[in-house]
């Protein structure tokens, strides 16, 4: 077991913050160190072969599309009983919701480039600017997890380092709301999650979280808020202010 | 058709909603419309045995027939049509009953009835079962589902 949890480069004692080459991001903040390798270990493990001996036509297929009801099922009973019974309180279920995304924003990550690379362009782009990057979440990576793109994408007028991706109706929690013992409560912890997880990858290290600011037709429109760390805009202003 | 009154049962007879969409109506207290919902499920269970013809699997709106559960071999009480009002039977292959109390009426509305039931029970799969804080078999307390419910009254009346 031990050598699966560290594999090959990782003699090497671990650091807490920053991308290790071999292990990939360290740490989020939330997350402990073993997490992160129990993350690094389900972000890079083969993916179930649905078909076997077609293994990757499903991880190249454009767009697979599974059914909205069968995944709100499961993420219900993840909340349930993965979550709801053994949190204390709000916090710690929506940190936790937020750690079971983060594995796999690293992947989705990883599979975009992998489906829009084309023989004619193998090698896709890296992202290097804040705003390109989040466009390409706000577009792309939208699409790909939920089949439609998100509704908006604002700067903080009061902090510099705070972006907001906002979904009008976000799938996963599309049927229900929490009752009015858990107003605060917004289960797309685990979108949040995702978002971190794939920032992060993308060497724009940054904490998310999920806020609920219902608007008239929209009970749970969520908003993402994304709140970048000093070093990444620190670098922004280094290469790119002239 | 106007609707006078929504219940819904659990497969043992509590009742877990009720709603009065036409306004004015008088309510009964608490422990009545449990009562009365604990009756209807007994006269249910009564009807669906003692039907002349041999028990026939349950074809419902969906004719499965299958999973079917012991007490609804037959469709047992569909309808029921007094001088005052008609009632209205929906029983789900899991044993949940869908009753709705309209205005007498005629043969067309105990189709429409059918359909008002049909819709009802597609919001509550999909706004109670998929809502991870609600605990199967209890009261239903869920905002997004009284909305649809209401939603859905309102186009017919």
């Amino acid at each position: 077991m031990s050598s699966l949890i560290n594999p090959s480069l990782s003699h090497t004692p671990p650091s807490t913050r920053g991308y290790n080459p071999a292990v990939g991001v360290l740490s989020n903040g939330l997350l402990t160190t073993t997490d992160v390798q129990h993350a690094f270990i389900a972000a890079t493990a083969p993916s179930i072969a649905l078909a076997p001996g077609k293994r990757n036509s499903m991880a190249l297929r454009k767009t697979p599309e599974i059914s909205l009801s069968a995944l709100i099922y499961i993420f219900n009973e993840l909340i349930i009983n993965y979550n709801f019974n053994q949190s204390s309180n709000i916090a710690v279920l929506e940190k936790k919701l937020n750690a079971l995304g983060y594995p796999i924003g690293i992947k989705a990550l990883e599979l975009h480039s992998t489906r829009s690379a084309s023989p004619a362009a193998p090698e896709t782009k890296r992202f290097t600017r804040v705003l390109d990057v989040l466009q390409y979440i706000h577009t792309h990576i939208w699409t790909m997890l939920f089949s439609k793109t998100a509704d908006n994408l604002e700067k903080s007028q009061d902090n510099a380092d705070e972006y907001m991706i906002i979904d009008n109706e976000p799938p996963l929690t599309k049927y229900a709301k929490p009752p009015k013992e858990f107003d605060q409560l917004n289960c797309n912890a685990f979108v949040a999650g995702i978002l971190e997880g794939l920032l992060d990858a993308a060497y724009f290290s940054c904490s998310v979280s999920a806020h609920t600011v219902p608007v008239d037709g929209f009970p749970m429109r969520t908003v993402y808020l994304i709140k970048f760390s000093r070093s990444v805009l620190e670098r922004e202003f280094v290469r790119f202010s002239r | 058709m106007t609707i006078y009154s929504l219940y819904i049962l659990n497969k043992a007879g509590g009742l877990i909603y009720q709603t009065d969409p036409c306004p004015g109506l008088n309510k009964l207290s608490a422990n009545e419309y449990l009562v009365l919902a604990g009756t209807l499920h007994g006269v249910h269970a009564i009807a669906s045995r003692i039907s002349p013809t041999a028990p026939t699997p349950n074809t419902g709106f969906f004719g499965t027939g299958k999973a079917v559960a012991g007490n609804c071999n037959t469709s047992g009480l569909k309808s029921l049509e007094t001088d005052a009002f008609a009632m209205y039977v929906f029983q789900t292959v899991t044993g949940l009953k869908f009753v709705l109390v309209t205005a007498p009426g005629t043969r067309a509305q105990a189709d429409a009835a059918e359909l008002v039931l049909c819709r009802i029970y597609e919001c509550y799969a999909d706004y109670v079962m998929k809502n991870p804080y609600y605990s199967l078999d209890m009261p239903i307390r869920c905002d997004m589902f009284d909305e649809k419910v209401v939603e859905v009254t309102q186009v017919v009346v």
